[in-house]
């Protein structure tokens, strides 16, 4: 056992809506938080402007007065250390750098807008302006009047925040004396209560024309003139507009590639904080006590930001425990004997459970989830995880070849969280598997090691089998991946050295499906059988 | 004393639930309708092609794994709430189910880890290793500290729309018995002669987004769910025509444009909410729809016709509505009371998790039953 200390702050970062409903559940739970905004402002996103800003205005207003939050304005991350239990944040405000230290991070930065004017050709002007400038004119109570037309975007397909924001500021310059025209592509209805809304919109006269193709804008004598084919009646028509409204695209925060490289958290293909991974989504990160929340994550509809929050505060209270030491039992470690510092294992590990202890390299039980990438890859194998050594591992694969009669032997290193799943259930549900078929379970194809299978092939099995997640579903990010990576490198050794590189083979497969496992295996085993010992 | 909380429903959300509570150190009376946990997720399938498509379905094996090794959750199949009482705990009376399906039959489960695995019902031959439905279900009272009500949702019963032909033409399936069948066979099956369909089409919306059938809400699950399933058979056998008739197309999962681009050019895409299906000869089925480019009606033969069922309020809402004291919604969800606190009911210690309070996918499911744990926990933290 180690003991930890364990710092029972929590940073936030994002002074939005997303932000703010996190301090707000965190606190609930009892601990204290520091609140990061950078340099946004404590607003609320724009786009949930119509929705909370009344909600989002009483919760700051609650949390001013609690001498547990702290407010960091206009703050700028300089530099990350440490781990779970204990993050050292180097926060620059106000020309000084300070360290502050916390035991967990929720990362809720806020959405950006970006309005498409580009996209109908046109300019902002008098008549011609985007959602979050009819907020600003509406909070000045100078709403405009007339013909309004709301265009979304059509390069792309809108989504339902976006879209929810449109249809309640149609509903209130209809309300204040505009006919309002909102032209969209597919109308966005996935999210709680907006169906109803979108209908309560079209009963008080808001017109929501569905088109294939992006109208057409025209400025003439100042006015602008919205030319577009309307499906429902079969013909172009022409609104002659006092103004046309702009949608604001929803994109992800420009800063958050600096937090991914600050905080070692991957991003998605658009830039949100948060793999596209099942095992992450809602809040995970690939980093263990750092949590994304909402817009930080992805588009999401107000509510289920909430859940993203109460969800995180819940999770911060299982990590955090309140704070103070506690007793982690040692799980993974290097022999510092074998290992030569070079840092492998600190390039490989998802989940940052790798660090530099004065003159060694150190892995924290507490962060580890335990895949054995590093294991693998260690140059020296000098890692070992205590629950699946590689000398236990082996043990079995002896066992196993003790067991050798006269048909072929096939063993599949199955990765706990879904091949090894998916083979006990084919057992289970009497599918046919090969005969003399053996599972060896390892807690991620990422540790299952080149020696492993080498040895496997040259102590007479007959074909080896790697049992993995699929991609964007591996609970380490890129253990599959890795597993994929060395089965390549392996099968080129296989060739030269005379062995039949099909004899081995990566199969990706899900955890519930074990019938597809069972069709999978029988493909492989019979080319294996093909072959001949 | 440990505090003892009860979890009525034993699909994800419930199943979530109770993990998390017995996660830390609270006993779990978990209470299950139907003769097994998992619901009705842990009959979906896998929809990974090349990479996973994020549906979640392989999330509910796990949950179901870590239930079923959970010491302190003690699960009740076969059993329905029939009375509360609230005296400082509440006394809560249980009784068998009766809503049991047709006699002489065996159910089987969908997961290794439902336990009994077979179940038989009546007399059947070849039913040695199944488990009698007599021997389950939970008849008396017990004292909880609090309750979770996660009892989920009910699909739209598609014979409502008589010209669609549900259970009239064979080769009329709804999404639900497609997950089930790709999970258990990895192919979308006829049901007429068991063949691979090779011509599918799917009809969103079934369900959801009527004002006809006062459903005024959008599912949020079947765009989804359609366009991964679709895309997953398409990889698997590229062969395989797949069509989807939708009225708006809804955005899936987190990097849906990449994902939309890829499925424009796998699938064909059609704006229209079909009027009529009926068989054609070989038990192929015809579709009826309007086309609004050529803005005539048009007919699409197919193997099979998919329908996107929607999620709909439990059917047993009502009745359970007034066992438990606590008010439906206009359209018959359970709803709370405070839009900021999405587990709370009007009564204290009774809390909502999953699609109990309306539609949600997985993940979202999860989510919000640990949320309604966070809030069971303050209740029972301060209630000395």
């Amino acid at each position: 056992m180690i003991e930890i200390n364990i710092n029972p702050d929590v940073l936030v970062i994002g002074g939005g809506v997303a932000g703010i409903l996190a301090t707000q559940k965190i606190r609930k739970q009892g601990y204290s938080v520091s609140i990061l905004d950078q340099g946004q402002g404590f607003e609320p996103d724009p786009c949930y402007k119509m929705e909370s800003a009344s909600y989002y205005s009483n919760t700051i207003q609650e949390l001013k007065k609690d001498p547990k939050v702290s407010w960091l304005e206009d703050g700028q991350i300089t530099k990350v250390d440490g781990m779970l239990g204990d993050f050292k944040v180097y926060v620059k405000s106000n020309g000084k750098v300070e360290r502050k230290n916390f035991g967990a991070i929720v990362v809720a930065t806020p959405f950006d807008c970006i309005p498409v004017f580009e996209e109908y050709g046109l300019t902002p002007g008098e008549n011609v302006f985007s959602v979050n400038h009819l907020l600003e004119l509406l909070s000045e109570n100078k709403p405009p009047t007339g013909i309004a037309v709301f265009l979304t975007t059509f390069q792309e397909e809108t989504n339902p925040v976006s879209f929810k924001n449109i249809v309640l500021n149609a509903i209130e310059i209809g309300k204040l004396g505009s006919t309002v025209y909102v032209f969209v592509r597919n109308v966005k209805t996935a999210a709680p209560g907006l169906e109803k809304l979108i209908l309560h919109a079209k009963n008080h006269g808001v017109m929501i024309i569905k088109s294939n193709k992006a109208p057409e804008v025209e400025i003439k004598d100042n006015r602008p003139i919205v030319t577009t084919y309307d499906p429902i009646i079969k013909k172009d028509i022409e609104i002659y507009a006092d103004y046309v409204i702009i949608e604001d695209k929803i994109v992800p925060n420009e800063k958050n590639n600096e937090i991914s490289e600050l905080f070692g958290i991957h991003t998605d293909s658009n830039g949100f904080l948060q793999t596209n991974n099942v095992r992450r989504i809602p809040v995970f990160t690939n980093r263990k006590g750092i949590f994304v929340v909402g817009s930080a994550a992805n588009i999401k509809p107000f509510p289920y930001i909430l859940t993203d929050a109460i969800d995180v505060s819940c999770e911060i209270q299982g990590l955090l425990k309140g704070g103070g030491k506690v007793e982690v039992e040692e799980t993974i470690s290097i022999d510092q004997e074998k290992c030569v510092r070079c840092l492998t294992c600190y390039r490989v590990c998802p989940h940052g459970a790798i660090y530099w202890d004065v003159d060694r390299v150190a892995i924290s039980s507490l962060v580890c989830e335990g895949c054995g990438i590093c294991t693998a890859e260690c140059p020296m194998n000098a890692i070992q995880i205590n629950e699946y050594s590689d000398d236990k591992i082996k043990d079995e694969l002896k066992d196993i070849l003790k067991s050798k009669g006269d048909e072929p032997l096939f063993v599949a290193f199955c990765c706990k969280n879904s091949a090894f799943e998916a083979a006990k259930g084919a057992e289970k549900q009497g599918i046919d598997l090969p005969k003399g078929f053996k599972v060896i379970k390892v807690p991620c194809a990422g540790k299952v090691d080149v020696d492993y299978v080498l040895e496997a092939l040259v102590k007479g099995v007959d074909g080896v089998i790697i049992g993995a997640c699929y991609k964007d579903n591996c609970k380490s990010e890129k253990g599959n991946i890795f597993a994929s990576y060395r089965i390549a490198h392996l099968k080129d050794i296989l060739s030269q050295i005379g062995i039949n590189p099909k004899r081995v083979e990566l199969i990706n497969v899900a955890s519930n499906m074990p019938k597809e496992f069972g069709l999978k295996l029988q493909e492989v085993s019979k080319k294996i059988v093909g072959m001949g010992s | 004393m440990n505090k003892k909380v009860m979890v009525l429903g034993g699909g994800i959300a419930g199943l979530s639930a109770a993990l998390e509570l017995s996660k830390k150190n609270i006993q779990v009376e978990l209470v299950e309708k139907t003769c097994f946990l998992g619901g009705k997720s842990i009959g979906f399938t896998c929809k990974a092609t090349d990479k996973c498509q994020q549906c979640g379905a392989c999330v509910v094996e796990e949950v179901l794994r870590d239930v079923v090794e959970q010491p302190n959750i003690n699960v009740h199949l076969r059993t329905e709430m029939e009375q509360v009482v609230k005296n400082g705990r509440f006394k809560v009376k249980l009784k068998k189910s009766n809503s049991i399906p047709k006699e002489n039959q065996i159910l089987t489960g969908f997961s290794k880890y439902n336990s009994p695995y077979k179940v038989v019902i009546g007399n059947v031959q070849g039913s040695e290793d199944a488990v009698s439905i007599d021997r389950l279900g939970t008849e008396g009272e017990l004292d909880v500290d609090a309750l979770i009500i996660a009892t989920g949702f009910t699909p739209f019963d598609p014979t409502a729309r008589a010209t669609y032909g549900y259970k009239r033409w064979g080769n009329v399936i709804t999404a639900l018995e497609l997950e089930n069948t790709l999970r258990t066979e990895v192919k979308a099956i006829k049901p007429s002669d068991g063949q691979r369909a090779k011509k599918i089409g799917f009809i969103q919306c079934v369900g959801s987004r009527s004002q006809t059938f006062n459903s005024v809400w959008c599912s949020e699950v079947c765009c989804p769910y359609a366009l991964r399933m679709a895309s997953m058979i398409k990889h698997k056998y590229p062969d395989t025509e797949i069509w989807i008739f939708f009225i708006d197309i809804q955005n899936v999962g987190k990097e849906y444009s990449s994902f939309l681009e890829q499925i424009k050019s796998d699938i064909k895409l059609v704006t229209a909410t079909p009027i009529d299906i009926f068989p054609a000869q070989d038990n192929k089925v015809k579709v009826a729809y309007e086309d609004d480019i050529e803005d005539r009606r048009k007919l699409e033969e197919f193997d099979l016709v998919v329908l996107s069922v929607g999620i709909m309020p439990n059917k047993d809402n009502k009745e359970l509505s007034k066992i438990i004291n606590i008010d439906l919604s206009e359209h018959g969800f359970f709803s709370d009371i405070d839009p900021l606190r999405p587990s709370l009911t009007s009564r204290e210690g009774i809390f909502l998790a999953g699609t109990t309070t309306g539609p949600k996918d997985i993940l979202s499911t999860i989510s919000h039953a640990k949320g309604a744990v966070c809030e069971t926990l303050t209740y029972l933290g301060g209630k000395k």
